[in-house]
């Protein structure tokens, strides 16, 4: 199944890209997007510096225009993940080396 | 003898547009301590000498233009300036508030506030320099465009002169009408350029030489050191400094707010342009208001399609759903258009949008055509017929001049069922939020004093889920949340502060106690007044002057059935996601918030109890005098 994985502002310029499709398995939560899904469209440690800014509060998440604030929420096929900092314009993150 | 107040200018200035008299008092102890300044002591000077039952437009209806003690300091985003009237939209009690540098040039010439009253038998403008206070002739401005009005007037003064002016949309009356500054900041709700515009009043231009005393000077500049702090380590503030308001567009309307098609809320074709990296490419300039590290105003630059070669302020958020998603355009070129004809006009950019909105569902219902539309098509998404019908608005022309009157008004000239598509509450155009998706904020909406209002009420919990998260879709506890953040809003706007500043350190602090805490220390140390170094006292402030609003309206009939929103909110489900299937639970919503607020549930009205507990025992006397408690 897919997911459509979205960054705005900030977040969309530094990763490079504005949205991708996202290969998940069964049962996947979105911890497993980040540190196992994610990682083979982006480098690594930009996935996990999005998994680490999103718990310190500063990258928010959506899925389906619901705000989540835990990781062990499980993914649906066409689940439409939005990543944003708080506010889109942009925000000081050190996301990726 | 009277307590030596600091922070204050220490003057209230009324000017007498009858008899063009201008006086000059001194700016009460008591006032202050009570209401500290700004909306505080528009509310109070409003109920003092505002009669009920008056015409908004009438001589006897007057403004009020109060500021802060902290406004003309170096404390951050306090300088704005607010204007309290009686609504001609609304019939009822108003705020409005708007940004720029006039607030602090008026504190620096020596006054807290300017009362404004009377009708002058033909138009005036005010120029005050310091002590000096002279009516002069507005003939040969009168009809002109804000621009065109105050560079003749930069000319006729003093090419540093800071001023409030209204365009063409005032003087003919258009109810929602507004006042504009020279750098286009505007107390934009409410028509109050229709309330300048009845007293034949075209701008009030002001230069100062003085600065406000301050009683604490080291601890003052303490504090504001650990705001500028505060705000460099928000994670708001390279957001709204990056891209002011603008930076949540998109991001809003996936969260279920940012409205479109006059509420319909199905989904917006197109909708990837609100993306702030594609918004960013517009921007040649970035500029702030006095004494605000933030500045969130930008300048865009249009180079493309029929409005090329316009650089202009650009539309912020709720300028930008009103042109934009609640019309179907997704054209940023026509809304940055549509956007600048306000200011030069003098109109309220969120009631015309909401205005052209409600006459495309109008045109797609069938219930009005091309013969009474002055032959246009108003077809959802078309940009150009949004800016027409803007210019039709300002200049009541046609069609125009029906629409002049808000959708309220409209709706009930209109007639053939109209008044279902007025999004309104008390006859205030609603704005870039659905009531559906966010409860406690529609709930502001539903219950505000002034209408269907975004700023009275803005639920950060709900909408940012900041500095506590909350279920926007839950009913639980929204009464008090509402009431809450209501009064948590009238206090810093007491205080004088701009709401999207308050939100920088908020987050920043992560704790409202600590904001207010800051508050009440940064005011003490700028006035001395004792009382307002204690955050629950600040607290007490802002519940007395929103209980005082609303006494305002009870005295002129209003009431429970006042806290109304439109049906399609409470019967026809929100149709997209996050807030698939909701619906307002209107009537349960208003028995928790009147509850919270120690109100009677039945009628709305603030009990005597609640009135006295707030120091508003002479409210509640009044009120029972006229049977109305």
């Amino acid at each position: 199944m897919k997911v459509f994985v979205e960054f705005i502002g900030y977040l969309a310029r530094k990763i490079g890209r504005g949205w991708l499709w996202v290969e998940v398995c069964e049962g996947d939560d979105l911890r497993d997007l980040f540190l196992k899904r994610l990682s083979s469209w982006l480098e690594v440690d930009i996935a996990r510096s999005l998994l680490d800014a999103f718990i310190r509060g500063e990258v928010r998440i959506a899925v389906n225009g619901r705000i989540v604030w835990d990781l062990d929420l499980k993914l649906s096929d066409g689940d439409r993940i939005l990543l944003f900092p708080l506010a889109a314009g942009g925000c000081s993150l050190s996301i990726g080396s | 003898m009277s307590r030596r107040l600091y922070g204050y200018a220490g003057r209230i200035l009324r000017l007498d547009l009858t008899r063009r008299v201008a006086v000059k008092s001194e700016t009460g102890y008591d006032l202050a301590r009570d209401f500290i300044g700004a909306r505080g002591f528009g509310a109070k000077i409003l109920w003092d000498e505002v009669k009920p039952g008056i015409d908004p437009l009438c001589p006897e209806n007057k403004m009020v233009l109060s500021f802060s003690p902290l406004t003309g300091t170096s404390a951050q985003s306090f300088h704005r300036l607010f204007a309290m009237f009686k609504s001609p939209l609304t019939d009822g009690y108003f705020r409005s508030t708007g940004g720029g540098f006039f607030a602090a040039e008026v504190k620096f010439a020596g006054y807290d506030a300017i009362i404004i009253e009377g009708r002058a038998e033909k138009p005036v403008y005010v120029w005050i320099c310091d002590d000096d206070v002279e009516f002069r002739d507005a003939d040969h401005v009168w009809g002109a465009t804000v621009d065109g009005a105050a560079e003749i007037l930069r000319e006729e003064t003093d090419r540093n002169a800071r001023m409030l002016v209204i365009g063409p949309a005032g003087e003919r009356l258009v109810r929602i009408a507004c006042l504009v500054t020279e750098d286009y900041r505007t107390p934009g709700r409410g028509g109050g350029g229709a309330v300048w515009g009845s007293k034949n009043l075209k701008a009030i231009v002001v230069k100062g030489s003085g600065r406000p005393e301050l009683f604490d000077p080291d601890l003052f500049k303490e504090l504001v050191e650990e705001q500028v702090d505060v705000y460099r380590r928000s994670p708001l503030f390279d957001a709204f400094h990056r891209l002011g308001t603008n930076s949540v567009v998109y991001e809003f309307y996936t969260l279920g707010h940012n409205p479109t098609y006059n509420f319909k809320n199905v989904e917006l074709e197109n909708v990837e342009v609100w993306r702030p990296e594609v918004l960013e490419r517009y921007i040649v300039k970035h500029y702030g208001c006095f004494a605000c590290m933030i500045a969130c105003g930008k300048k865009w630059k249009l180079t493309m399609g029929p409005y090329a070669g316009l650089v202009w302020d650009f539309p912020e958020y709720e300028t930008h759903w009103s042109f934009g998603s609640t019309c179907g355009v997704t054209n940023l070129e026509a809304i940055a258009y549509a956007n600048m004809l306000c200011d030069r006009y003098g109109l309220d950019t969120i009631s015309a949008g909401a205005i052209v909105a409600f006459a495309m569902e109008l045109y797609e219902k069938g219930i009005i055509t091309e013969r009474e539309t002055d032959g246009l098509r108003l077809r959802w998404g078309d940009g150009d017929v949004v800016v027409e019908l803007v210019r039709k608005i300002a200049l009541r022309e046609g069609f125009g001049d029906i629409l002049a009157e808000g959708v309220a008004r409209a709706a009930e000239i209109i007639g053939r069922g109209a008044e279902r598509y007025a999004m309104h509450s008390k006859g205030l155009e609603l704005p870039a939020y659905d009531p559906r998706a966010a409860k406690a904020h529609g709930l502001s909406y539903a219950t505000s004093n002034i209408g269907g209002s975004h700023m009275i009420g803005w639920n950060k919990y709900e909408i940012l889920g900041r500095p506590e998260r909350v279920d926007p879709l839950s009913t639980e506890g929204k009464g008090l949340l509402a009431k809450i953040v209501q009064d948590q809003v009238a206090a810093y706007e007491a205080a004088g502060w701009c709401a999207f500043a308050e939100l920088v350190q908020t987050v920043g602090y992560g704790s409202v106690d600590r904001t207010m805490g800051w508050i009440g220390s940064i005011l003490y140390a700028a006035t001395g007044v004792e009382e307002f170094r204690n955050p629950g006292y600040l607290w007490i402030i802002g519940e007395r002057v929103y209980n005082i609003e609303r006494a305002f309206n009870v005295r002129d009939g209003f009431s429970r059935r006042d806290d109304w929103l439109p049906e399609r909110f409470l019967k026809t489900p929100f149709p997209r996601q996050p807030a698939r299937g909701q619906v307002f639970e209107l009537d349960r919503l208003l028995d928790d918030y009147y509850s919270a607020r120690g109100w009677d549930s039945r009628t709305g009205i603030p009990t005597r109890v609640r009135l006295e507990e707030l120091g508003l025992g002479y409210v509640a006397d009044e009120l029972e005098k006229i049977g109305r408690l």
